[in-house]
């Protein structure tokens, strides 16, 4: 009876033991989808790859707001300053910025941050690096621009004599 | 371009009212007791200016109250 | 009996609406300068094209009639409906070059967009757009904010008479400032100098503080100036006014927004010194009432959602969101879809109604106006004092908008005739929305947002939107900006005019 008791006593100490929880994966999504309401990923730790754009700007507490695009929407992520460190080039019209994949949480109305709608990072992992935008110089618009002008210019003179001329 | 466009010649009025258009003004003026100093209006700017914004911030602090207030009555 | 216009006088229109059209073909050259300092060629040379074709536009047009030619005030009426149509048409050109719009027509939208201070786009990856594009967007905010007609008299030395002083009038703007149209129009500048200046200062210090370099700060600055200023409500980053994640950021623009809506005529009295008219004057007290009594309901509304419920939230999401849509802004730190989802219920109504309302008359705000609902408000309580008097007795209701002025049934009645015809359109667009197949709510929103020039979207207004409902929305931006009375007298002309040219064939 004893060695029941104690049995029980061990295995009633073992479950009070703190363990590793399952971890749930990430659920993999996509910026269009993050921003949808009641997609049903408030809360919930997501994934999703897109291209960092503009800048990376001040968060306060050590952190900075990168903006990612993703599926055609860009979202704000959270997170802190040395993960933001990785990303080197940014998507602007002259340059196609990193391509990223963030994991982290969404909150569709972040209470630290006012309500807006955010994605607090726990993972960043820098997938391609940005490359220059070739953005091809179209000369026939300057020979369009500039006869036009030129048209214009004559026209009016022409007008503004046939006006002073007396009929 | 402007030098071009405007050294021309003034529009004509026209206009089938009562009132010659030179005297149109004074006749508002008498009839609403409008003042018309223009000039007055450029030298006090930065005092008309502060005054707006701080009705602005009274105005976006109160209905922020109020808005507060209503919600912790809900 | 129609007075229609004779040939004489579309040459005339036609000769006025040209030099708007020249003006134009000037401001296009800030872009240009833009595009050359930011060494985006390519974009430059859009503005190379732009200046070229509305010069020569504009020149085609002034052709039509000589120098001097007069003009009277139902011609006024007509030019001003057509310098909108005439400003989107060669707007849009440097935008479609960019190659970031779907077709000519969206570029037009954006145009119309723009001028109008609407703030409803259709642009695609407006995050890698170049600075020269951005700045044009929101230029047209600038232009179209304080009057295209405006803008082109201040610059005329000497436009005096009736037909500069109707081309002002049949802008909506039915305040006379100043003794003389210039100096109202100077006034209007000087104003707009100093908001602009100060939003500039103020938003540059924020953005250089959250770690924009300086140039782009200085860009963005601008940009959000003159959209929050100009109450349009474009924004130079797709996400918008959320792009900052700022409190600061948010606080400047909701007092820009403010000092957009507020009647210039209001301005001119505050900077004189007559610091008196704020507290007495009908607008001011019923634009403090109507957000009084919005906030209230906001308040509730939020606290009512499961998201919105934190009073940070309650000040950032729904009091930010209510003066944006009341002063026809259209900044928004939610996105589309957030609305009917999280948002909904009470919250939107009152976005809703804010947005419908309006604000003030003779500024860039859009929707029936303060001062109509000041009026109609005022007329209901003489009616109804009215009816419940002895038969004999006179009553008088009077209200103070810059002097003492009575209720009367003219006054009454055309505050009402307007505000019925921003309804209808609100309806008419809302049907042909549901008629799309999109939701009522949705449906209803947007139009709204278009009629009143306002902007807040939920995600109707997007490149795949259906080409009726472009074109409807385009020109419901186009009929609330110029509050129905240009409108309809531009279509009367026409209408008339083919009659009468078909009764003599």
């Amino acid at each position: 009876m004893k060695v029941i008791v104690r049995i029980a006593l061990v295995a009633l100490f073992l479950c009070a033991v703190p363990a590793p929880a399952l971890a749930f994966a990430p659920v993999e999504s996509t910026g269009a989808e993050l921003v949808t309401a009641g997609s049903g990923l408030d809360g919930v730790e997501v994934t999703f790859e897109g291209e960092v754009i503009s800048e990376a700007l001040a968060g306060g507490q050590g952190h900075v707001w990168l903006n990612v695009l993703s599926g055609g929407v860009a979202i704000g992520v959270w997170m802190p300053e040395q993960m933001a460190e990785r990303v080197e080039t940014f998507g602007m019209w002259s340059h196609d910025g990193d391509i990223v994949r963030i994991t982290g949480v969404l909150n569709e109305a972040c209470d630290t941050h006012g309500g807006d709608l955010d994605v607090h990072a726990t993972g960043l992992e820098v997938i391609t690096s940005g490359t220059p935008r070739e953005h091809q110089v179209k000369y026939w618009k300057l020979a369009v621009g500039l006869v036009a002008l030129a048209a214009a210019y004559v026209i009016i003179r022409q007008a503004w004599r046939r006006e002073e001329r007396p009929s | 371009m402007f030098a071009v466009i405007y050294g021309y010649p003034l529009p004509r009025m026209w206009h089938n009212a009562s009132v010659p258009a030179s005297d149109r003004w004074g006749v508002m003026r008498r009839r609403h007791g409008v003042k018309t100093r223009s000039s007055g209006a450029f030298r006090q700017w930065p005092v008309g200016l502060l005054v707006e914004v701080a009705a602005f911030l009274v105005l976006m602090g109160a209905a922020s109250l109020i808005a507060l207030l209503a919600a912790g009555m809900a | 009996m129609w007075v229609t216009p004779e040939k004489q006088n579309i040459r005339a229109i036609l000769h006025y609406t040209g030099m708007l059209v020249l003006a134009l073909a000037a401001t296009m050259v800030i872009p240009l300068v833009v595009a050359l300092v930011s060494q985006e060629w390519d974009p430059a040379l859009d503005y190379v094209v732009g200046v070229g074709v509305t010069a020569l536009v504009g020149v085609l047009l002034v052709r039509m009639a000589p120098r001097g030619t007069p003009i009277n005030r139902r011609d006024g009426l007509l030019v001003t409906a057509l310098a909108w149509l005439a400003a989107s048409l060669v707007g849009a050109i440097p935008l479609v070059l960019s190659g970031h719009f779907g077709s000519y027509l969206d570029a037009c939208f954006e145009a119309m967009s723009g001028f109008t201070t609407s703030g409803l786009v259709l642009v695609q990856d407006l995050d890698h757009l170049s600075n020269a594009h951005n700045v044009w967007r929101h230029l047209t905010h600038l232009i179209g904010g304080q009057g295209i007609v405006v803008a082109a008299l201040s610059v005329a030395l000497g436009m005096r008479g009736g037909g500069a002083m109707s081309l002002y009038l049949a802008e909506g703007r039915d305040e006379r400032i100043m003794p003389n149209v210039v100096h109202t129009a100077r006034f209007i500048w000087v104003v707009t100098a100093a908001y602009v200046g100060l939003g500039v200062v103020l938003l540059t210090i924020v953005d250089l503080s959250l770690g924009m370099g300086l140039g782009r700060s200085l860009l963005h600055a601008f940009c959000n100036t003159t959209a929050c200023w100009d109450t349009g409500g474009f924004g130079p980053q797709s996400q918008n006014s959320l792009y900052y994640h700022s409190a600061w950021f948010e606080t400047i623009t909701v007092m820009l927004m403010l000092a957009g809506t507020m009647n210039f005529n209001l301005h001119a009295h505050i900077w004189r010194g007559e610091r008196v008219e704020l507290l007495r004057n009908i607008e001011a007290r019923t634009v403090t009432i109507n957000t009084f009594i919005l906030s209230v309901l906001m308040g509730l509304g939020l606290a009512g959602t499961t998201l919105y419920a934190s009073s940070g939230e309650i000040i950032r999401k729904g009091i930010y969101h209510l003066i944006s849509a009341s002063s026809g802004t259209g900044q928004q730190t939610l996105y589309a879809s957030q609305w009917t989802g999280g948002y909904g219920g009470l919250a939107l109504v009152v976005i809703i109604l804010a947005m419908a309302f309006g604000g003030m008359a003779s500024s860039t705000a859009g929707g029936i106006k303060a001062f109509r609902i000041g009026v109609i408000a005022k007329g209901l309580l003489w009616r109804t004092r009215a009816a419940i008097a002895p038969q004999s007795a006179v009553i008088t209701e009077t209200y103070h908008h810059f002097s003492k002025q009575t209720i009367n049934y003219e006054l009454f009645s055309n505050a009402l005739l307007v505000a019925v015809l921003y309804v209808f359109t609100y309806a008419a667009g809302a049907v042909a929305g549901i008629v799309y197949g999109y939701p009522p709510a949705e449906a209803l929103f947007e139009s709204i947002s278009a009629a009143a020039n306002v902007g807040l979207s939920t995600g109707i207004t997007a490149p795949g939107m259906p080409t009726g409902l472009k074109l409807i929305y385009m020109f419901e931006m186009w009929a609330g900006r110029l509050e129905f009375l240009a409108l309809f007298a531009i279509i009367a002309s026409i209408v008339a005019a083919l009659v009468e040219r078909r009764s003599h064939s």
